[in-house]
């Protein structure tokens, strides 16, 4: 047994000394913090890398992947996406590969993911992101990342939220599945991001007639319940808050808002952004699997009920 | 040197000048004491090769002939004198034989505490060496000794490692008589037993074996007295010499008998129903069996209140982890899975990456192989020296290295944690310096896959390792909840020394 | 084979589950929580021959003693196991970030661990099981606070394009446990019942906190995640800046190394029952799995429902069979059959 055991243990030892003769090194790494995918059917990538004001170098091929292989040719290094922060996709064609970005090169299911009308070579990826948090973080844009994207994707619907990259800051677009993207307005996207509940503003301007004001929100949640009333389903949109101003105008700029995204997002573009799915599969199974899913897009009703709560 | 070799009683042939054949030279031990009192000291010179340092004083005591032997330097010349020259002198009997004489001595006259007969030159040498007076008389087939030591040893002082704040101070010394007295002093159960045996054809070693009989495995004691007597050693210098012979996993990478210089922690163990083993010449004393856990524990643990204790004891588990994977773990990281680590932490490692010559692998194997260096040679070194030492490594290594770009900061400080971390655990000090080394390997070619494949052999050595029936591992696993309150946590003393815990419970 | 507690037992076969769960390649869908839970239940009634056997004393060791065709027909059961096992490692491998491009290489690499760590015996086995049961349980909870904020238990509905009994066959078809415990029955010495029911309660525990985080996390997306646990992995993050999906690397390897320690070293045991001069038994049953991986790897063969009829004929059929005979050696007294000599 000794021999066999010496035979196997120096089996062992050479394997992990030859499997190991090609280890990439730290500095050997190209840690790109941005890229852009444009021109989907001849891919072009545009690399940014940190601490780099503009992009660093551009490759294009034949595919997604060919294009990332020629860009290492610049780059003099191999390419890592483990740590990419930002996705800009000049063409909504890309969002179909977005699934295998993700599997193939370690993508971090937090990176941003926005649309993009121009290039950004000369942009500064680093403030671009962080005007893109920021304004997530004021609720003047709803979460988005690479992983919701791709469930919103996987829906029913196939459509999804993208931020928009403007000159003047960010709107949002809905792609959809036959690459198609369709522009939200302001109001929707402020009803987008109460309906979904996963940033709330600190503070909402309210217009009235003499002039606006400000409701401080403390504390805000949002609820879908779906029941079925005839045959025909009703999903009630319950937004409780807790906060300093104005409730009866925030109420009323509230409804408007959520009335304006359900109208946009779900009868204008029969896009699911907000959930609705997996509301009614799971609270009106019945009805969900009996009818297809357009029809029941097409009769939804939506219920607003905001309970204001100020001190 | 120390011999390594073992040694049976082989029979060495001697001739003298003329060619004639003599006798053996081992066959001195089984010889008897010759009753001639002239022959006898012929023999005793012969067997010595008349050594300087054997003193013979012959005299007449009562009209007997008799002499009293004694080696220079080992016994103490005012004791000598007081309780045995000045007495013997003044016993008068009348045309005694020398039985009559010895009866006498032994029932009347009290020259020492310690006497024993000794009826064969082995034991009698024995006795001789280890600083006992021996008298002979005409005509008596045996010698009486009397222990008279006086020979020069170090005082009880602070033990050299196990350092702590609160304990005791007083570690033991290399007489074993002296580490008897200090365990029977902190012990005063009568149920302390200290066995003394005598072990080494050359060295006839003093080797204690200690315990509380009430509370020790019988088995256990039996297993290691039979270990014991199936040495075979010329001498036995130090406790390495008969560890091997007491670990039943010699292939074993972490220790299953521990060490201590410490009376009061081999105490504790007693306590526990473990066996301590001391060797005359050396320290440290040796302990059956050893867990796993014991590494991470001291005295002063007990001397704390419990959560602070609780809070160190996880200190010093997180301490080995850090010490053991940082360095592969930063290599496999930095290498293989770039995504774990933080950006900004990713940004500064590949800045500082950019000018090392040598891959991140071969950095992190040769500031440890140079940390060994320097460790070793600071122990090994004389003190006037050692300062150079420590400015020699701090300058060379920390400082010119670093500037001129030949290994990076980031690497550099994550080694040096890994080694401060591992001085708090200093008894696990030789496997997880070869681990770690071993472990970087692992990290800078496999990746975390090849961490994983690494650790998943040495927890499974580990837990294969045990020491007569008792896992390293307990009581992890084989998990004992009772014994969680000394591991996990450190329970107040009264839930402590509940349950008359014994670690015959860990024994498979 | 040296005696085994039963938490050690219970560890074992909970650790050789979730190792299942880990490679299960099927959508997590709240019909498979549901099938999984009646597969649990109908395996409890499946062990109910096996239970009866130890409460006579008996066990199936004592009738592999001096026989061949029984400890054979386990031993071949284990080592298809085995090779499933490895072609699962194979292709999970495909989605891990092995710094390997070959994924036989990485099998070959753990195929030399376990030819030591089964040499170590089924006590070093059961010993270290216990720690990487720990890891299991901090890893989960880790799980479970990096994916809290993504849960969306909205997503917890039923699919109509799965099905309760699809679902209770894809669990009952990763059953290989039963098996395996039907053999460790006979190295415990009491608790039998106690440490089967505490494993099916563990393994229900586990499938079912790993599917609902994979649905509440995953939602839709899960129907193009390949391996749902190592796609939640990467989803759920503890921290918005630090990723840990790496880590998960860490413990499917040491689930992997005991999966396959574990099946060579029963294997071992009962080749030594059949041919009890055969040397190197360890070793032979390694490469017999790997050969049963290869093979099962060409032809596609390493999922199917024909694993549940091996599965009900071993753990079924035969302790029913055993229950009327008893074995060669047996006197009435089967307390002697749990306490083997060691291999």
């Amino acid at each position: 047994m000794k021999p066999l055991r010496s035979c196997f243990s120096l089996l062992l030892a050479g394997t992990i000394f030859l499997s190991g003769c090609s280890v990439t090194q730290v500095k050997d790494r190209f840690y790109l913090q941005a890229i852009e995918l444009s021109h989907s059917r001849y891919p072009t990538v545009q690399l940014h890398a940190f601490t780099s004001d503009q992009a660093d170098c551009t490759g294009s091929g034949t595919t997604l992947h060919a294009a990332l292989e020629d860009a290492e040719i610049p780059a003099g290094r191999e390419l890592f996406l483990g740590h990419l922060e930002l996705l800009c996709l000049q063409d909504t064609a890309f969002a179909g590969q977005l699934t295998e970005l993700l599997q193939s090169y370690r993508l971090s299911s937090g990176c941003k993911v926005i649309y993009t009308a121009h290039s950004l070579e000369s942009v500064n990826t680093e403030e671009l992101l962080e005007n893109l948090k920021q304004e997530e973080q004021n609720g003047r844009l709803p979460k988005t990342e690479l992983m919701t994207i791709l469930k919103e994707l996987s829906n029913s619907s196939g459509t999804a939220l993208l931020p928009f990259c403007l000159t003047t800051g960010f709107s949002l677009i809905l792609i959809q599945p036959d690459g198609a993207k369709g522009t939200l307005s302001n109001e929707a996207i402020q009803g987008l991001c109460w309906i979904r509940g996963e940033n709330y503003p600190e503070r909402v301007s309210i217009s009235e007639e003499e002039q606006a004001s400000d409701f401080f929100i403390e504390h805000a949640a949002t609820k879908l319940t779906a029941t079925v009333n005839s045959g025909i389903p009703v999903v009630t949109v319950s937004i409780t808050i807790q906060g300093k101003g104005n409730a009866v105008a925030l109420r009323e700029q509230l409804e408007t808002a959520c009335q304006a995204a359900e109208e946009e997002t779900v009868k204008k573009y029969k896009a699911d952004v907000i959930g609705l799915e997996a509301c009614l599969r799971q609270q009106c199974y019945e009805l969900y699997a009996e009818q297809n899913w357009d029809g029941i897009l097409h009769t939804v009703n939506f219920v607003h009920e905001i309970t204001i709560l100020t001190e | 040197m120390p011999f390594t070799h073992e040694c049976k009683n082989i029979a060495h042939t001697n001739h003298n000048i003329t060619g004639k054949e003599e006798k053996p030279l081992n066959d001195f031990a089984k010889e008897t004491i010759l009753p001639n009192l002239s022959q006898n000291i012929k023999r005793i010179r012969e067997i010595a090769d008349n050594s300087s340092d054997l003193l013979v004083n012959e005299f007449l005591l009562s009209g007997v002939p008799a002499a009293l032997l004694c080696c220079e330097g080992m016994l103490s010349t005012s004791t000598i004198t007081e309780l045995i020259l000045e007495p013997i002198v003044k016993i008068q009997l009348s045309h005694p034989t020398a039985d009559q004489l010895f009866n006498h001595i032994q029932q009347h006259q009290l020259f020492s505490i310690d006497r024993a007969e000794a009826k064969t030159y082995r034991e009698l040498f024995r006795f001789l060496n280890s600083g006992f007076a021996v008298l002979l008389l005409d005509g008596a087939k045996k010698a009486l000794v009397f222990g008279v030591q006086g020979y020069e040893k170090r005082s009880v002082s602070t033990p050299s490692s196990e350092n702590n704040i609160l304990g005791a101070k007083d570690g033991f010394v290399e007489v074993v008589r002296t580490n008897m007295s200090l365990l029977r002093r902190r012990i005063k159960s009568p149920f302390l037993k200290l066995e003394l045996l005598c072990y080494g054809d050359k060295s006839q070693t003093d080797i204690c074996i200690c315990y509380l009989y009430d509370r020790v495995p019988k088995s256990l004691i039996r297993q290691i007295k039979h270990q014991l007597d199936g040495m075979k050693l010329e001498t036995i210098l130090s406790s390495g010499y008969i560890r091997p012979f007491l670990e039943t996993s010699r292939a074993s990478l972490f220790d299953t008998i521990s060490t201590t210089q410490r009376p009061d922690v081999l105490c504790a163990k007693l306590l526990e129903g473990r066996v301590g083993i001391l060797i005359d010449g050396t320290p440290f004393a040796l302990v059956i069996p050893k867990l796993f856990n014991e590494s991470f524990q001291s005295m002063d643990d007990y001397c704390y209140k419990p959560y602070y204790a609780t809070f160190i004891r996880w200190l010093k588990y997180a301490a080995f982890l850090i010490s053991l994977l940082l360095p592969a773990l930063y290599v496999a990281v930095a290498l293989h899975h770039p995504e774990l680590l933080n950006r900004t932490l990713l940004l500064i490692l590949a800045k500082s990456e950019e000018t090392a010559p040598l891959s991140l692998t071969t950095e992190a194997i040769g500031i440890l192989l140079v940390y060994e260096i320097i460790r070793e040679a600071g122990l090994r070194l004389p003190q006037a020296v050692g300062g150079a030492v420590s400015i020699v490594a701090g300058l060379i290594v920390g400082d010119a290295a670093v500037s001129s770009g030949l290994i990076s900061t980031p690497m550099l400080t994550v080694t040096a944690i890994a080694v401060i971390a591992g001085f708090v655990i200093p008894d696990l000090n030789p496997p997880v310096s070869v681990l770690r080394l071993l472990f970087v390997l692992a990290g800078g070619l496999g990746g975390l896959f090849g961490i994983s494949l690494l650790g998943a052999a040495v927890l499974f050595h580990i837990c294969a390792a045990e020491n007569h029936g008792f896992p390293l591992t307990s009581p992890f696993t084989p998990f004992h909840k009772n014994g969680m309150r000394d591991v996990l946590y450190r329970a107040d003393f009264p839930e402590m020394q509940s349950g008359n815990f014994t670690v015959e419970e860990y024994h498979e | 084979m040296n005696k085994l507690r039963s938490s050690q037992m219970t560890i074992l076969l909970t650790l050789s589950t979730a190792f299942s769960l880990m490679c299960a390649a099927f959508p997590f869908t709240l019909e498979q929580i549901l099938g999984t839970a009646i597969s649990i239940g109908v395996q409890i009634l499946l062990c109910i021959p096996v239970l009866l056997l130890t409460k006579h004393n008996d066990s199936l060791a004592a009738h592999c003693t001096g026989h061949k065709l029984l400890p054979l027909a386990f031993l071949l059961y284990f080592l298809i196991s085995g090779g499933r096992s490895v072609v699962q490692l194979w292709n999970v491998s495909d989605s891990l970030s092995l710094p390997f491009s070959n994924a036989m290489l990485a099998a070959a690499l753990i195929a030399a661990v376990c030819l030591y760590t089964s040499a170590l015996g089924i006590q070093t086995l059961a010993r270290s099981s216990t720690l990487v049961f720990g890891i299991l349980a901090l890893t989960l909870l880790v799980m479970l606070a990096g994916g809290y904020q993504t849960i969306h238990l909205q997503e917890l509905s039923f699919s109509p394009d799965a099905t309760i009994w699809q679902g209770f066959l894809q669990h009952l078809s990763l059953a290989d446990e039963l098996p395996v415990l039907v053999l460790l029955l006979s190295f415990l010495d009491k608790h039998a019942v106690k440490s089967t029911l505490r494993f099916f309660g563990f393994s229900l525990l586990i499938w079912s906190f790993v599917l609902f985080l994979g649905i509440t996390i995953l939602g839709n997306f899960m129907n193009h995640a390949t391996y749902p646990f190592f796609m939640i992995t990467n989803v759920s993050q503890p921290f918005r800046t630090q990723r840990s999906d790496a880590l998960y690397l860490v413990l499917f390897v040491l689930l992997c190394i005991l999966r396959l320690t574990l099946l060579t070293t029963l294997s071992a045991h009962l080749l030594g029952q059949a041919f009890p001069k055969l040397r190197c038994r360890n070793l032979i049953c390694l490469l017999a799995i790997l050969c049963f991986a290869a093979v099962l790897g060409i032809w596609n063969m390493a999922s199917g429902w024909w694993y549940i009829f091996l599965i009900g004929i071993l753990t079924t059929i035969v302790p029913w069979g055993l229950l009327f005979c008893k074995p060669q050696n047996q006197q009435g007294d089967g307390a002697g059959n749990r306490k083997m000599a060691s291999s």
